[in-house]
């Protein structure tokens, strides 16, 4: 083998240990805190020069390395935590760049230096050896045609190095945020169920059941994908599919009001007014959202569930109330929260000999309870509402009757106010207003009674 | 004395090796200048946000009274996330602009503010609200991962999240209570 040849295997070795070395050397992490110190490493402080995550002890690193820890912790891959930090940071923390825009010249400039050096080198070598040929008496060639080849090699020593430098960035950057290794995109289901709800509100409701399902395949208890599925089903005419999705909802998230506003909604669909009011109750418990409030207010929620609920005990009461044998409320087995409710919606339906139908049917309660606060208050409201004022004088004695039995009844209370200030009387009207807002207890539905009557701005409370 | 003979006569520069170093360097100089010009710069950078417009990241955690949170759980309102430290002077000046803000929206429910604790101790913070008020709450376990999940790199910092769930405003420094009304009043405007 010639000087030459020796040389150049010489060269081959080294190179080739160097990389096995740096291969072998780059040992995997031994412990969890090994990884999130490596990770760290490879991050660079979003406000310090020159610093690394792992190397700097202000605030924000110190944030950033406890939460790659909980996700070291959780089993996430290497590549997900740099892709969290980076896609909110910047690209400019991510010491390992991604192969785009101009991060990628990260990749490509090394090999395009790396291409020159060599064109460099083997033309000092090759201008060495006309030197000698030329001392050999051979014939040189002309400047033009020195200057043009060396303009060909460096032309494509350039060319074939920008895009080996393309392809490795191409190869070895970064995936974007939410890929997956095999290219497929990662969606959370509460991105399905934001992107849902949007292309819902566009009017592409079986787009929304789509995005929906595939929210419900990630995150089958999701509530809120359960919810809108349910309550879309619903809108499909699907009610008995609708009602398993809308109780799933409830059953994973007991306190999330729009499952309780749509099962509600169903259920007043359903003629099932029992089940509407107690979700109605349990969603006014809650803490809605002003859409939610919006969407009860423009279907008239609660208005149809107050109007089913009388309706449903009416027909429970007249059933016992209108029969020929009719004995004693006491033993009937109704409640007085029946026979209020009853009495109003037969009041309601302003048929001539309606409203002493029901104060007759509010008698035959008192025949057997004389004493009950609700009764009497349910009777005088009746009374009140009619806005005639001889009505109104007896509505008032019997609200005072039933505040006599129980001086903090809420029903009674507010049903007062409206009386004292039919009649004109402001301070009566505030005195128990303030009583009413006194109690820990108010009913939701005397609350925006009072709000919906704006009877506050006219007592100036 | 004898003249000098033709051999000997200086060379004439020549400008050829000169352009083929200068015209690199130059043209490299001229697009740094273009790439400098072009770009945002560094407090601009800061204030701008990839999540402006986009999915309000999760808020999920417990709070300083031991209460479960979601920023979820509000949707349908506007919610300022405030990231904050006890131990931070511009926080503590920006606090009583929050107890504001809070106060005009109380009534009425359209608004809320969540607090999320920054590289600080749960006493610190309590100490921190019993001593300069504010009720709504303050995020202490899981507050890390929200920092996280929005960029924040010193405090204060907010975030006003829209009622439809989307990031539609980001302050650094201080916030005025305002200046969060102003945001939203322009945001709720009709187009």
């Amino acid at each position: 083998m010639s000087r030459r040849a020796w040389s150049w295997a010489a060269a081959v070795a080294v190179a080739a240990a160097a990389f096995l070395y740096g291969v072998t050397a780059e040992s995997p992490p031994r412990t969890n805190a090994d990884r999130v110190h490596q990770l760290a490493q490879g991050l660079a402080c979003p406000v310090c020069a020159g610093q690394s995550v792992a190397e700097s002890d202000v605030s924000v690193a110190r944030e950033i390395r406890r939460q790659i820890a909980v996700w070291v912790d959780e089993g996430r891959s290497d590549a997900y935590i740099r892709e969290q930090i980076v896609s909110v940071y910047g690209e400019q923390t991510d010491y390992n760049p991604p192969a785009s825009g101009l991060s990628s010249l990260v990749w490509i400039l090394p090999l395009v230096a790396s291409g020159g050096i060599g064109a460099v080198l083997v033309f000092t070598l090759r201008s060495a050896r006309r030197r000698a040929a030329v001392a050999d008496d051979q014939p040189p060639r002309t400047s033009r045609r020195r200057w043009r080849a060396v303009a060909a090699w460096t032309a494509a020593v350039v060319l074939f190095t920008a895009a080996a430098g393309v392809l490795v960035a191409r190869f070895s950057g970064s995936r974007g945020v939410g890929d997956s290794i095999t290219g497929e995109i990662r969606v959370t289901a509460r991105e399905l169920n934001f992107q849902a709800l949007e292309i819902f509100n566009e009017g592409d409701i079986d787009g929304a059941i789509a995005l929906y399902d595939e929210a419900l395949q990630q995150q089958p208890s999701n509530a809120e994908a359960l919810t809108y599925r349910g309550w879309l089903t619903s809108r499909r005419g699907d009610a008995p599919a609708a009602v398993a999705y809308l109780d799933d909802a409830i059953a994973s998230d007991p306190d999330y009001a729009d499952a309780r506003l749509f099962r509600a909604i169903v259920a007043l669909d359903a003629e099932d007014a029992e089940r509407a009011a107690s979700e109605m109750a349990a969603f006014d418990a809650l803490d809605p959202s002003p859409d939610a409030e919006a969407l009860v207010a423009q279907a008239r929620v609660r208005e149809r569930v107050a109007e089913a609920v009388g309706v449903a005990a009416l027909r429970r009461v007249d059933a016992v109330y209108s029969a020929p044998d009719r004995g004693a409320f006491g033993p009937s087995g109704l409640t007085v929260a029946d026979a209020v409710a009853a009495a109003e919606a037969r009041a309601s339906q302003g048929c001539e000999g309606c409203l002493l139908d029901a104060l007759q049917m509010l008698d035959w309660v008192l025949e057997s309870s004389p004493a009950d606060a609700d009764v009497l208050a349910g009777r005088g409201w009746l009374l009140v509402r009619t806005g005639d004022a001889e009505l109104l004088e007896l509505g008032m004695t019997h609200l005072d009757e039933a505040l006599s039995v129980e001086p903090a009844r809420a029903r009674a209370l507010v049903y007062r106010v409206f009386a004292h200030a039919a009649r004109g009387d402001t301070a009566a009207a505030r005195a128990d207003l303030d009583a009413f807002d006194s109690l820990q207890a108010r009913p939701p539905d005397l609350v925006r009674l009072i709000e919906d009557q704006g009877l506050r701005t006219a007592l100036g409370r | 004395m004898s003249e000098p003979g033709p051999s000997a006569s200086p060379r004439r520069p020549t400008l050829g090796r000169a352009v083929w170093i200068v015209l690199p360097v130059a043209v490299a100089a001229v697009l740094l200048v273009l790439l400098l010009a072009t770009r945002d710069t560094a407090p601009e950078r800061r204030a701008s946000s990839p999540l402006l417009g986009g999915l309000a990241p999760a808020v999920v955690g417990t709070t300083t009274g031991g209460d479960p949170f979601d920023l979820d759980d509000w949707r349908g309102r506007w919610v300022l996330v405030n990231f904050f430290s006890s131990t931070c002077v511009p926080c503590v000046i920006e606090h009583p602009e929050l107890v504001e803000f809070d106060r005009r929206h109380a009534e009425t429910g359209d608004a809320r503010i969540v607090s999320v604790v920054f590289d600080d101790s749960e006493d610190n913070v309590r100490e921190f609200f019993t001593v300069h008020g504010g009720d709504w709450p303050v995020l202490a376990d899981g507050a890390t991962a929200a920092a996280v999940a929005y960029g924040v790199t010193g405090v204060p910092e907010s975030y006003l999240v829209a009622p439809s769930g989307l990031v539609a405003w980001k302050q650094l420094g201080g916030v005025t209570a305002d200046a969060i009304d102003g945001v939203i009043a322009q945001l709720s405007a009709p187009a």
